[in-house]
């Protein structure tokens, strides 16, 4: 495995103090099993992996591989670390802990009104998937009835004008965070 | 008289530049014509033509979907899209396009871009929002169309090579103007709106709005942090449809990703995410 620079290691460890709340949101450590912890009220925020991948026992790639976890493996979401996010999953073994890349990861729906734990719905979304056979109904503003029967709106066009921003106050208001300039090639498109 | 001299000569050689004009004109639409039944020579021949006659074509079409969805009354909020859309462009290989971008009053979770630099995203999607690195990521994904052309690409799709090329063929005459631009182009725009993009053009724009992030100083994965929300939505949920139906699905999006990405973010990870300015400026619902 390629070993990752210092940048990341250095980064990596001020980050748990740093980094905000995100999508993938840190969660306390449960004591509880993932089973019953699923089933409370409050269910934790479930994920599943997307395809086989290691769960490595630290957030670097060259970190030890404590398991290897199948496709769809539901796992538990811990706590987000740059592109690392902790998790919790049952193996045969038992219960383990570890850390996945935050692209190999889905998100599951969260436990819906009809009773399905997280678990089972996070199951219940890796069948369905995400499909695009649907149709808008009911919905205004940019549906396909919407867009083929829209007429061009050249007054709303002109106010869009009015809000531009000139490269001088863009870096002004990157100035203002600060947002730093990286420099950082294109990539390529992956090999399946 | 000196004076009358001068404006003779001045008049003389204004109706010679202006019959060059002419004559460029003439033998430019006789080449397009010659052309137009070789609808990808055509496109080959406009990914050359100016800015101007680009953004002319692609100020209609946003204007189209502000017919649709006109921008959310909110100067604040539209004032902070540019900025962050801007700083994003700045970092493009078409930095001094006048960009443009803003946000349409729409619950449907979409985005769009039109040629020329006009970026719009719908109130919907901004509600799934949760901090300045997925704005960057969405805004940094229809950047990358504008910037690649992919429109021209999608219009000689949408209806056939005979009207893609009548599309192209009126988007490079110079004198396709405001008011000039008929039904049929309006048309064919919302055609590709309604149809999408090529599918390829998609996980282009993917790859390099993680990298614009990136470079402008963002955590490249807010863009797949948004994927990953709208994985979780309900594929019955009506205002996800013209998304879903013009897009390969988020999952495949996030599995191209994590392809072409491998390890080489991993250290901008740990750039702003901005979620406090982000809060502070975003007030819809």
């Amino acid at each position: 495995m390629k070993r990752l620079g210092m940048l990341c290691g250095i980064g990596a460890s001020a980050l748990l103090l740093a980094l905000p709340e995100t999508a993938l949101a840190a969660k306390k450590k449960s004591s509880k099993p993932a089973a019953e912890a699923a089933a409370a009220p409050s269910a934790p925020e479930m994920a599943q992996v997307i395809r086989e991948t290691p769960l490595r026992s630290e957030p670097f790639t060259d970190a030890e591989a404590v398991h290897t976890l199948a496709a769809n493996t539901p796992v538990q979401l811990l706590l987000r670390q740059g592109a690392w996010v902790q998790v919790k999953v049952q193996t045969a073994a038992g219960e383990s802990q570890g850390w996945l890349r935050l692209l190999v990861l889905r998100t599951a729906a969260p436990a819906a009104a009809s009773g399905a734990t997280g678990l089972q719905q996070a199951i219940n979304v890796a069948r369905t998937g995400a499909s695009g056979n649907t149709v808008a109904t009911g919905v205004r503003g940019l549906s396909k009835e919407d867009i083929t029967q829209a007429t061009p709106n050249l007054a709303e066009l002109e106010k869009l004008g009015r809000f531009a921003t000139d490269e001088t106050q863009a870096r002004a208001f990157a100035a203002s965070l600060p947002l730093t300039t990286a420099e950082v090639p294109f990539l390529e498109k992956g090999d399946e | 008289m000196p004076n009358t001299m001068i404006k003779t000569g001045g008049m003389a050689a204004a109706l010679l530049l202006a019959s060059g004009v002419a004559t460029a004109q003439f033998d430019w639409k006789k080449t397009l014509g010659e052309l137009k039944s070789q609808a990808g020579d055509v496109a080959k021949t406009l990914t050359g033509r100016s800015e101007e006659q680009e953004q002319k074509l692609g100020s209609q079409w946003a204007a189209t979907l502000l017919g649709a969805a006109p921008l959310v009354d909110d100067a604040a909020l539209q004032a902070y899209v540019n900025q962050v859309g801007r700083w994003l462009a700045l970092h493009s290989e078409r930095p001094q396009l006048a960009w443009r971008f803003g946000v349409i009053d729409s619950p449907n979770i979409n985005a769009f871009a039109t040629p020329g630099g006009f970026v719009l995203i719908t109130r919907g999607l901004m509600t799934q929002l949760k901090d300045e690195a997925e704005l960057a990521g969405v805004l940094a994904h229809e950047i990358a169309h504008v910037v690649k052309k992919h429109h021209l690409n999608a219009i000689l799709k949408a209806q056939g090579a005979d009207l893609g090329a009548e599309l192209l063929g009126k988007y490079a005459d110079n004198k396709l103007g405001a008011g000039e631009v008929t039904d049929k182009v309006v048309g064919g725009l919302k055609e590709v709106s309604l149809r999408g993009l090529d599918k390829g053009d998609e996980y282009q724009a993917d790859r390099m709005a993680l990298v614009l992030a990136a470079r402008a100083g963002y955590d490249p994965f807010g863009l797949p942090r948004v994927l990953q929300k709208l994985e979780t939505l309900s594929a019955q949920d009506g205002k996800l449809a013209l998304l879903f139906e013009t897009h390969p699905t988020p999952l495949a999006r996030l599995d191209a990703l994590e392809l072409a990405a491998g390890e080489k973010l991993d250290a901008f990870a740990l750039q702003a995410a901005a979620a406090e300015r982000f809060a502070a400026t975003v007030k819809i619902r």
